[in-house]
């Protein structure tokens, strides 16, 4: 499995390169590549078919328990086939529709890397991994949404899904880290054995943050606006991002966690409220669009607020339902997108009322299109016509709960049944459009849309195919022996949950009818429930508005202002502390203690004194500049008398260095320096004498307590023996403290670009 | 003239970091304060010409070492960030090891960053 992600991470890169020299064929072998991962991964479902799971770890850190474990049973195999499979398609797609776009290397880049990082969520084991895998979907979500960077509403866009994203992503690594610590795992595979009661006092939290993270990552209600927003990505992530996979990992995190959750309180009742709000919600907002995209995206909205609200049900069938779906729709939204995307390059717009009468000039799309519309619509024999009469079976019998969820998914399905028909048949006939057309979309760009809608046909007659591997999932998501594969006959009899389907088709026809009259009652109605979004906006406004203030009032521009707040501030609170620890007496064991001195500490001492002396009296800017580089030589000599000569030695580089660097910056100011008002001038001796003053009593202070040397004698005894190494300073460095110091060199790198970007990025003008 | 000076005291102290002070970060600033003071003397495009430095290439270089060197007991089946030791001892280097790649990788990123600043200032 590791070798899966490698690959796919290598792709990644290789496109990333290679890819200006033969875009075509660096476009197609990546889509054949992927292919291949997935022909690769196909060979483990008998396996886990027959309920075996296999786990593969490779050491990284195991003191801190962070090691690379990967977990496959039917729930990750099922989404990883999803997501390599789609992904192919997807690749094939983009091969063409990229043809010509700029920095289109980049896209495949991004688009591969986000495969890869989808994949190590469902694959990942280790807590740790999952979350960074979480997190790099997030990123690459964020780059792929933002890719027509020029426009304003796609750089919005990008971050809104970035910021409320990450909100879930820091929520749900926090609800990691408390199931790793009650449950004294840090593998998932083990965690999901327990159930909640393991949990304990956390159980509260963790069920809080946990679904924090997956709704925002799902587009749960209230956090639904930022998919919508994202349409601004190009088609191909509309497709595999936005409705396929990566809004699909909140729900597979549900899934994964459910059988820990199960019988918690609060579990049940979020995810049938939240997902039914947003079900509904979805909805109601598809049926108020123009934009083909957007009524997509809030379809999508909608089904991924039935699927949670349908794992909260949590009966058998219910579950079951689920699953079936989450393929459903993964199968005819991704090709929806992608038709949509067609018609969009075609017809240069995408609102629906301008569209009409399609279907000569496009006959492929208009086939693809109107096969996608009756898997939405749920008509048999396609998948998503026994989905649909599952969800129905297991409502009916769910209870007084079931009832009003059920009336939720069939006002939902209803209004999918009314899209589909003015999606197929409203797009693709009718009037003939005034906008000529040139013919339909390359091979490339139909074939991928009319194979998933083919695959719903398929699995819809042929059931029996993919039942193994689904009752898998469904043995994930509960972790009990299982007793009967899942049922995926067409027929069912003449039940309650059919004539109920019937009817759904009925009552979604009248809405088809009278699409104009309820758009418009829809949208008066609108005006008076406030909208998320509109909070979101607003927060973020009021959140800016009042740290202008607060930073208008701190940072007036003059330098001299900020450093006053800072040391006022500074001296207020060390006094504090130091009056609160009674440490006066410290001061007096201490002047007890400084009897002898030697002649050869005088020296650094008058050299800090005479540097001091030349500031304060100096008026040419280079002086002061000199000597205070004069007093920070005097503090290195300090430092080589006290026995700290690579502190030292450290202190004399870096002061020459930024010695340097300063006079070529004053190269270009004025020669003499200005002094403030008298007055000012008697304040900022007072604050500067009182800084000294209070900081030499904490220092002193700080002398007079013994330090704890545990860590001290660590690091004197181990330096030698085992890091080979006699100098302890920098043996720590570079061995026992090796990480410290890579992130500081990164962190030099990037202070380094960003002195860069702002020098070389400012307009030119003399003042610098 | 002094440049040499400066460029093989600044390699003695990144090898003799181990044992007694110097290590990489001290040994690139030295190097760093002698490539500076030539930029003062003949400007930023003749030492950038005759020194043949690419502060991008240093940066990205030097972390890709520092990275491959705290990595590397990873491959053999360690754990990330383990110090593997040799038994090659060069006199006037030291023993070879991990540790000391990640030394270098840091000589040369710190080298790249300051260069980088210094120079885009100066350039200005």
């Amino acid at each position: 499995m590791a070798i899966v992600l490698l690959l796919t991470l290598l792709l990644s890169f290789f496109t990333l390169f290679f890819y200006r020299f033969h875009p075509k064929a660096v476009g197609l072998f990546s889509a054949f590549g992927t292919l291949a991962i997935f022909l690769f991964l196909t060979a483990y479902i008998g396996d886990v078919s027959a309920g075996q799971y296999l786990v593969q770890e490779i050491r990284w850190v195991t003191e801190l328990n962070i090691n690379l474990r990967f977990y496959l049973d039917g729930l990750s195999l099922f989404f990883a086939l999803l997501i390599t499979f789609f992904g192919s398609l997807i690749l094939f797609y983009s091969t063409t529709y990229m043809q010509g776009k700029k920095q289109a290397n980049r896209f495949f880049f991004y688009l591969i890397l986000f495969m890869a990082s989808m994949l190590g969520v469902v694959l990942a084991d280790n807590i740790f991994l999952l979350y960074i895998f979480w997190e790099l979907t997030s990123i690459s979500s964020y780059l792929l949404i933002s890719f027509d960077h020029e426009k304003k509403n796609a750089r919005y866009a990008g971050m809104q899904a970035l910021l409320v994203t990450n909100l879930g992503g820091l929520a749900l690594f926090g609800g990691l880290l408390l199931i790793g610590h009650a449950a004294n795992s840090y593998n998932l595979s083990t965690i999901i054995q327990f159930d909640h009661s393991s949990l304990g006092t956390y159980s509260n939290a963790i069920l809080f943050l946990m679904l924090l993270g997956c709704f925002t990552k799902s587009a749960q209600f209230p956090f639904h606006f930022w998919l919508p927003n994202a349409m601004a990505a190009p088609t191909p992530v509309s497709a595999f991002l936005h409705s396929a996979t990566m809004v699909k990992a909140g729900i597979f995190l549900i899934m994964r966690f459910n059988p820990l959750m199960e019988g918690m309180e609060g579990w049940s009742i979020s995810l049938l409220i939240v997902g039914g709000a947003t079900m509904i919600i979805g909805a109601v907002k598809s049926l108020m669009e123009d934009d083909l995209k957007k009524i997509l995206a809030y379809i999508t909205i909608s089904t991924l607020g039935l699927l949670v609200a349908t794992v909260g049900a949590g009966s058998e069938l219910a579950i079951e339902g689920a699953v079936l779906y989450l393929l459903v729709h993964a199968l005819y939204k991704g090709a929806l997108f992608l038709l949509v995307g067609n018609i969009d390059k075609k017809m240069k717009t995408r609102n629906i009322s301008e569209l009409s009468g399609l279907f000569s000039s496009m006959p492929f799309t208009g086939t693809a299109t109107i096969l996608a519309c009756f898997a939405m619509a749920g008509l048999p024999p396609f998948l998503g016509f026994i989905a649909k009469e599952k969800l129905y079976e297991a409502l009916l019998n769910h209870g007084s709960i079931g009832y009003v969820l059920l009336l939720f998914v069939f006002i939902s399905s209803a209004v999918y049944f009314m899209l589909a028909v003015r999606l197929s048949f409203g797009v693709f006939f009718g009037k003939q459009p005034s906008i000529k057309n040139t013919g339909d979309v390359p091979f490339l760009m139909w074939v991928p849309p009319i194979l998933l809608t083919l695959l719903g046909l398929f699995f819809g007659i042929g059931g029996i195919y993919i039942s193994p591997l689904l009752t898998q999932v469904y043995a994930s998501m509960v972790q009990k022996p299982i007793v009967n594969g899942l049922d995926l006959s067409l027929w069912h009899g003449l039940n309650k949950a059919f004539f109920l389907g019937v009817l759904t088709w009925f009552v979604g026809f009248v809405f088809y009818r009278n699409a104009a009259k309820l758009a418009d009652g829809l949208k008066m109605g609108a005006h008076f429930l406030p909208s998320v979004e509109h909070m979101y906006t607003s927060l973020l406004r009021k959140i800016d508005a009042w740290s202008r203030l607060v930073t208008l009032f701190f940072q007036n521009g003059f330098l001299t202002r900020y450093l006053k707040v800072i040391f006022v501030v500074l001296i207020g609170l060390l006094a504090w502390v130091y009056i609160e620890g009674d440490l006066f007496k410290t001061a007096i064991r201490f002047g007890e203690s400084t009897a002898s001195t030697e002649i050869y500490e005088w020296v650094p001492l008058l050299l800090i004194l005479t540097g001091c002396a030349v500031v304060l009296k100096s008026s040419s800017r280079l002086r002061m500049l000199v000597s205070l580089s004069l007093v920070g030589y005097g503090i290195a000599f300090f430092y080589a008398i006290f026995s700290a000569p690579d502190v030292s030695m450290t202190q004399f580089l870096v002061e020459t260095i930024t010695l340097v660097i300063f006079t070529m910056i004053l190269h270009r100011m004025p020669k003499n320096v200005t002094f403030p008002l008298e007055r000012r001038t008697f304040l900022i001796a007072t604050i500067s004498c009182l800084f000294g003053i209070i900081m030499t009593l904490v220092l002193i202070a700080v002398q007079s307590y013994d330090l704890d040397p545990t860590l001290k004698n660590f690091y004197l005894e181990n330096s030698a023996p085992s890091a080979h190494g006699e100098n302890v300073v920098n043996v720590m460095l570079v061995d026992f403290r090796a990480f410290d110091t890579f992130g500081e060199i990164v962190v030099l790198c990037m202070t380094a670009i960003g002195v860069v970007a702002l020098i070389n990025l400012k307009p030119k003008n003399e003042k610098l | 003239m002094l440049i040499p000076v400066f460029f093989v005291y600044s390699l003695y102290l990144l090898f003799r970091g181990h044992d007694r002070p110097g290590g990489g970060f001290i040994g690139a600033l030295v190097i760093s304060i002698g490539l500076i003071f030539h930029m003062i003397a003949f400007g930023v495009y003749e030492t950038q010409r005759i020194y043949r430095i690419d502060t991008t290439k240093l940066t990205s270089i030097g972390l890709l070492v520092g990275f491959v060197g705290a990595t590397l007991a990873w491959f053999v089946g360690r754990d990330f960030f383990v110090a593997l030791w040799s038994s090659i001892t060069i006199p006037g280097i030291g023993t070879l090891s991990s540790v000391m790649l990640f030394d270098v990788g840091v000589y040369l990123t710190v080298i790249g960053a300051i260069l980088k600043i210094a120079f885009t200032i100066f350039k200005e």
